[in-house]
C-alpha cells in the first residue's frame, strides 16, 4: 500500500539528479577560484620570500621587493573605509529609518543603485576634477582615498539598506512602544541586528578598494616612488597599480614577480575577508537569540 | 483636574489615514481600574483607536485627527506631549507576541533602561523579579533569564510582553487581541492574568471573541465602521443591547 509508484520513483530520481547537477555546478564555480590561487602560488613561488615583502623595488623595478606598494595599498584602503563607512551607514540609516517614502527618496535610492554600476574610470575622472583639482588636494593619498570612498559609498549604502530592511518592523514597534526614542531604537535594536549585513558590505568595499586600479590612477598613485609616503598629501604606490606596471610596462622583470605580487594582493584581500567572517560569527553568537 | 473615575476621555475624536477616515467622532469615557472590551467587525477601527491612545500610528505616514483624547485629564495630542513619556504611561500589547531579540532579562528592563538615566544592577534585578512575578513567569524563568526571549512559547512571550511594560509603571494597558495567537490553555492563562492585573491597572482590550469579552470585561464598547454604536456595562450590553446593530453583531449575524 505504501510502495512507491513508478511516478514517484521517477520523481525521486529527478530530484536526485537535480541536486547532483547543482553541486557539480557549485564545484566548478569554486574550482577557478582555487585554481587561480594555486597557479599564482606555483608561478610566484620563486620570488616569494621575506625580502620580497619588506624591501623597496630596485633596478627599475626589476629586482627588490614590493614593500612600498603594500604600505600604499594599506593607506588607501584604511582611509577610504574610514571615510566611506560612517557616511554610507549614516546615509542608509537616514534613508531607511527617517526619510518618508516619497518621490524624492525613491529617486535617491535609484540614483544610488545606478551609481554602484558606474565604471571606476569614471570615478577616477570625478576624483581628479573634484578632489585633486577643485579641492586642491593634488595627486595624493587623500585624493585617491576619497575617490575610492566615493566609489564604495553606493555599495555600502545599498548593502546597509538591505540589512536594515531585514530587521522586522515589529522589533521597532515593540521598542517605540515602551517609549524608546527613534535613536535609541536604532542604537539598541536595529543596528545590533544588522551589523553582520553591514560588515559584509564593508568587506566588499575593502576588497574593491584594494584591487582597484583605475580610480587611483589619476588621483594619487604613482608608478614608482623612491620614498615612502610621509603624509596623506604625498603620493604613494599601490599593489594593484604595481602589478599592472611590472606586468606590462617594464622590461626585464623576472617572471615570478608579477605572480608573487598578485598572490600578495589576493591573500591580503582574503585575510580581510576572513577577519570579517570571524567578526560576523562573533556578532551572531554574541546576540542572545 | 484629573477625573479619577475615568482614565480616558475621548471627545469627538476623528482620525484619518490620508483621506480615509478610520474613526468618526468618537465620544466615550473609559473607567479606571476596570477592564473595557472593544469589539466590532474587522476593519472597524479598533486597533486604530488603540494606537491613537499612545500615538504609535503616527509613524505610518500621513495621518491627521480632530477632537481630543485625554488620559488622566491630559490632552495627549497637545503640542507639549513627549511621545516617549506618553508611551511609557500607556503600554501596548500586540496581537502577535513581539518580544525584542534580546534575552528575557533585557526584554523586561528594555523600557526602563531607555527612560532612566542611572539605574544600578540591583534595581534592575528587582524590576525583573517583580515584573516576572506579576505575570507569573518568575518561577519558570528565574534560572533562564539570559536565554533568548524568542525561544519561549507564544503564551510566555505574550506574558513577557506584558511584563516588560510593568517597570514603566503604566497607567493604562492596551491589549490588541492579546490571545488570538494562543491555544485554549494559553488563552485561559492570559485571561486570568488580565483579570488579576485589573487591581493595579486600567485595561482596554480588543477582542474578536464575544465569549472572551463576556468573561473578562466590566464594560464593553461596540464599534462599527469607525463609529461608536453602543457602550455599556458588559452584562447589560450583551443581554439587552439597545441598538439593533449591536444585537446583530453579538448574535453573530455579521462581522
Ligand atoms: N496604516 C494604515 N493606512 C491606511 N489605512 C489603514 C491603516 N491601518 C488601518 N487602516 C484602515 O483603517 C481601518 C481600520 O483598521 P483597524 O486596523 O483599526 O481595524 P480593526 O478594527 O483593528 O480590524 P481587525 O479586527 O481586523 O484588527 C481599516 O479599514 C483599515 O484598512
Ligand atoms: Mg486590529
Amino acid at each position: 500500500m505504501f510502495k512507491p509508484s513508478i511516478h514517484l520513483l521517477n520523481k525521486e530520481i529527478r530530484e536526485k539528479n537535480f541536486k547532483n547537477a547543482l553541486s557539480l555546478i557549485t564545484f566548478f564555480l569554486f574550482l577557478p577560484a582555487l585554481g587561480i590561487i594555486f597557479w599564482l602560488f606555483i608561478k610566484g613561488y620563486p620570488a616569494l620570500n621575506w625580502n620580497f615583502l619588506t624591501q623597496d623595488p630596485i633596478k627599475g623595478m626589476t629586482a627588490g621587493g614590493i614593500f612600498p606598494t603594500i604600505v600604499g595599498t594599506f593607506w588607501l584602503v584604511i582611509i577610504s573605509v574610514i571615510v566611506s563607512c560612517p557616511l554610507g551607514v549614516l546615509a542608509a540609516i537616514y534613508l531607511s529609518e527617517y526619510a518618508k517614502d516619497g518621490f524624492l527618496t525613491r529617486t535617491i535610492r535609484l540614483a544610488i543603485l545606478n551609481l554602484a554600476g558606474v565604471p571606476s574610470i569614471v570615478h577616477a575622472l570625478f576624483g581628479l576634477g573634484a578632489f585633486v583639482l577643485f579641492m586642491k588636494m593634488g595627486t595624493s593619498i587623500l585624493a585617491a582615498s576619497f575617490t575610492l570612498a566615493v566609489m564604495n559609498l553606493p555599495v555600502i549604502i545599498t548593502s546597509t539598506l538591505e540589512s536594515l530592511k531585514a530587521v522586522p518592523q515589529s522589533y521597532r514597534e515593540a521598542s517605540w512602544n515602551v517609549g524608546a526614542s527613534k535613536l535609541q531604537t536604532i542604537r539598541y535594536i536595529v543596528l545590533p541586528n544588522s551589523i553582520p549585513g553591514i560588515l559584509t558590505g564593508v568587506v566588499f568595499a575593502v576588497g574593491r578598494s584594494a584591487g582597484e586600479t583605475a580610480a587611483i590612477l589619476f588621483t594619487g598613485v604613482a608608478f614608482y616612488l623612491p620614498f615612502l609616503p610621509q603624509t596623506v598629501f604625498d603620493q604613494c604606490m599601490a599593489l594593484s597599480m604595481h602589478l599592472f606596471t611590472i606586468s606590462t610596462q617594464v622590461v626585464g622583470v623576472p617572471e615570478a614577480y608579477p605572480y608573487a605580487t598578485a598572490l600578495v594582493l589576493i591573500l591580503l584581500i582574503l585575510s580581510v575577508n576572513s577577519i570579517a567572517v570571524v567578526l560576523r560569527t562573533y556578532f551572531r553568537t554574541k546576540r542572545k537569540w | 483636574m484629573a477625573n479619577t473615575q475615568y482614565v480616558v476621555n475621548t471627545n469627538e475624536f476623528s482620525f484619518w489615514y490620508g483621506n480615509f477616515q478610520a474613526l468618526k467622532e468618537l465620544t466615550f469615557n473609559i473607567s479606571s481600574y476596570k477592564i473595557t472590551a472593544l469589539i466590532g467587525p474587522s476593519g472597524c477601527g479598533k486597533s486604530t483607536y488603540l494606537k491613537c491612545l499612545n500615538r504609535i500610528n503616527e509613524r505610518v505616514g500621513e495621518v491627521s485627527h480632530s477632537g481630543s483624547i485625554q488620559v488622566f485629564g491630559e490632552d495627549i495630542y497637545h503640542t507639549t506631549v513627549a511621545l516617549p513619556e506618553l508611551r511609557k504611561q500607556v503600554g501596548m500589547v500586540f496581537q502577535k507576541p513581539n518580544p525584542l531579540p534580546l534575552s528575557i532579562y533585557e526584554n523586561v528592563i528594555f523600557g526602563a533602561r531607555t527612560h532612566l538615566r542611572k539605574v544600578n544592577s540591583k534595581q534592575l534585578d528587582e524590576m525583573v523579579e517583580s515584573s516576572l512575578k506579576r505575570v507569573g513567569l518568575w518561577e519558570d524563568l528565574k534560572d533562564k533569564l539570559n536565554k533568548p526571549a524568542l525561544g519561549l512559547s507564544l503564551e510566555k512571550q505574550q506574558r513577557l510582553c506584558i511584563a516588560r511594560l510593568l517597570p514603566l509603571k503604566p497607567k493604562l494597558l492596551l491589549l490588541d487581541e492579546p490571545c488570538s495567537a494562543l491555544d485554549p490553555a494559553g488563552i485561559e492563562a492570559i485571561e486570568t492574568l488580565i483579570k488579576d492585573l485589573k487591581k493595579d491597572y486600567s485595561i482596554l482590550i480588543v477582542t474578536h471573541s464575544m465569549s472572551q469579552a463576556k468573561r473578562v470585561s466590566d464594560e464593553t464598547i461596540f464599534m462599527y465602521m469607525g463609529e461608536l454604536v453602543e457602550m455599556g456595562e458588559t452584562k447589560s450590553l450583551f443581554e439587552n443591547p439597545k441598538e439593533e446593530r449591536t444585537a446583530a453583531y453579538i448574535e453573530g449575524r455579521f462581522g
